[in-house]
């Protein structure tokens, strides 16, 4: 009798009412409620934004489709994340006491303020390297507690997107994939499974010593057909600090990468953190440039830095084409860049260029961008037509 | 990092106006809440759990524009489909392995299929309600803690300051009020 009572209470309490739900959860903090580890709050977090397709994507859902105006009226109210500010930060390698507090107290809604101490970021911006099989990047290195997390992207080059969507008609769909994996011969960095879990083969190495490699968690992006998995890993540092991750070597299977953190330089003024970087300025608006080449690629990262009697409201509005976005002058010749997925906020764009031709100089230009009069409505954004120009040299 | 606590009509508005900021900041104040709900129910894989988290989230903005929050709170509407999710998730699971499928079906006395047994079924779930309600506080928040949120005495004891064989000595206690109290049910 006691199980059933048990249960009896268990279901009377599911099938309760919200106001009597409401009523019990009244003084119970949802706070206290801790999840168990930050990797696993981070993949329901992205399978959950990935379910609903919403990630990175400012839209309204109460307004549904929208006319450019209204767009740069919600674009005016995003929030600037702190992956924006990080972004920023690690770009330059600078850490701007000042402006990243000025970016921190700036948040609607949210009202996030905290100024940073010490900051570790990745040495160079674009940490990425790549064989016939695969691209690999990594996003993120944070060291905390002792353990060092890792976020990268492999891009397996040979998966035929395509080919993968019409797995779905055969018999065991995932049977078909796992086979075509193993047939491309990635099975030397991920392990084949039905669960599609597939853990990466992969393997840290800081000073010498082989860190033992505490969670591993691979997301395959089921949208872009398998091609891209994202994955997180938690390394035990082993008595190691931030400060020892220096020549550390990710291994991907078959494929390693360098990468170093440092600790961010601290520049007191905006002058001197920005000595040496490609500076277009038009309108009172400055732009700064920073590229790097991997291979024939030019990735190149563009921030805002200054405004005067306006603010922008963002480079390159994203509902534009890319070709009113963002175009290249090389040896004469008008070239289309293409946006990186994912990586064009408010004030800033990362663009991977890999046409022909890409390996010698060129000029980037970015022929508009979004801004507003200083103290002007949202609704008077409008869209400024200068040309951002930078020669860049290889 | 300090967040400025937004209320409930905040967060759903903040929802509508960006999604993407308003769903992390969901995530953020209440996937600790879920997942606890959840994995007590399923108690299974981890990755089975943060599935079904996943999936109450989804379900929450899917159903944004149904919420009325005079009816209930944030809290309240997650952890209902925390909770049903969870059960569906665990009725999968057994059927998929096939496993602790007689125990479930012993539990739930197959009154579903029959109308009249499901309407004396809702009356019961009711009464067990009230009588759960009746016992006053702090017993109501402990059954309810026990038995909808699956908590342990240890962890009820704690946040809500009291002794462990306190809080074992109240749910004994109360079950036997509510036994008592339901008599009807149980022997007619």
């Amino acid at each position: 009798l006691d199980r059933t009572l048990e249960y009896d209470i268990t279901t009377a309490l599911e099938n309760a009412s919200l106001e009597d739900i409401t009523r019990f959860l009244e003084d119970i903090d949802a706070g206290s409620f801790e999840m168990p580890d930050e990797m696993s709050k981070q993949r329901i977090k992205s399978r959950t934004l990935n379910a609903l397709g919403i990630e990175n994507k400012k839209e309204n859902k109460a307004h549904g489709t929208k006319t450019g105006r209204k767009m740069l009226k919600t674009i005016l109210g995003m929030v600037a994340s702190l992956a924006i500010v990080l972004t920023t930060v690690c770009t330059f390698n600078v850490e701007a006491r000042e402006m990243v507090r000025q970016m921190f107290s700036f948040i609607p809604g949210i009202g996030v303020t905290e100024s940073y101490e010490d900051i570790y970021v990745l040495s160079e911006s674009v940490v990425s390297a790549e064989n016939e099989d695969l691209l690999m990047e990594i996003n993120r290195a944070d060291v905390e507690d002792g353990y060092i997390t890792l976020e990268y992207k492999a891009t397996l080059k040979n998966v035929d997107i395509d080919k993968v969507n019409y797995f779905v008609l055969e018999e065991d769909p995932i049977g078909a994939l796992n086979n075509y994996y193993i047939e491309l011969g990635y099975d030397k960095y991920f392990e084949i499974n039905r669960d599609l879990s597939m853990p990466s083969y992969s393997a840290l190495e800081i000073k010498g010593e082989t860190l033992n490699r505490v969670e591993t968690d691979t997301f395959f992006n089921e949208l872009s057909g398998y091609k891209y998995a994202l994955i997180t890993e938690k390394y035990d540092l082993n008595g190691l600090t931030v400060e020892d991750v220096k020549d550390a070597k990710l291994t991907l299977g078959t494929l390693s990468l360098d990468f170093s953190l440092e600790k961010a330089q601290v520049f007191y003024t905006e002058e001197q953190a920005l000595e040496d970087k490609l500076i277009s300025e038009k309108d009172g608006v400055s732009v700064v440039c920073e590229t790097k080449w991997i291979n024939n690629t030019l990735v190149a990262s563009l921030y805002v830095v200054k405004s005067e009697n306006c603010e922008v409201v963002t480079l390159f509005p994203y509902y534009l084409s890319e070709e009113a976005g963002v175009f290249l002058n090389i040896n004469g010749k008008r070239v289309t860049g293409y946006i990186a997925n994912n990586e064009v906020n408010q004030d800033s764009v990362v663009f991977w260029l890999d046409k022909e031709d890409m390996n010698q100089p060129c000029e980037i230009t970015i022929p508009v961008i979004a801004v507003k009069d200083l103290g002007a409505s949202d609704d008077d954004a409008y869209i400024m037509e200068s040309n951002f120009t930078f020669k860049v040299e290889k | 990092m300090h967040k400025k606590i937004l209320s409930d009509s905040e967060i759903l508005d903040l929802i509508k106006y960006d999604p993407s900021a308003g769903m992390k900041r969901l995530m953020d104040d209440y996937s600790g809440l879920v997942y606890y709900i959840v994995n007590g129910k399923l108690n299974g894989r981890q990755q089975d759990v943060e599935e079904c988290v996943s999936d109450v989230f989804v379900e929450f903005y899917n159903k944004i524009d149904e919420m009325d929050l005079d009816k209930g709170s944030i809290k309240a509407y997650l952890a209902t489909m925390a909770a049903r999710r969870g059960i569906d998730y665990f009725r999968k699971q057994a059927g998929r392995d096939n496993e602790d499928i007689d125990e479930f079906a012993e539990l739930r006395g197959d009154e579903g299929d029959n109308p009249e047994n499901s309407i004396l079924e809702t009356e019961r779930r009711q009464k067990i309600l009230q009588a759960v309600k009746d016992l006053g506080e702090p017993d109501s928040t402990i059954i309810f803690r026990r038995y909808f949120l699956g908590q342990q005495v240890k962890e009820i004891a704690e946040d809500l300051d009291m002794k462990g064989n306190s809080v074992t000595k109240r749910i004994s206690r109360a079950l036997e009020t509510l036994k008592s109290g339901l008599e009807e049910f149980y022997f007619g």
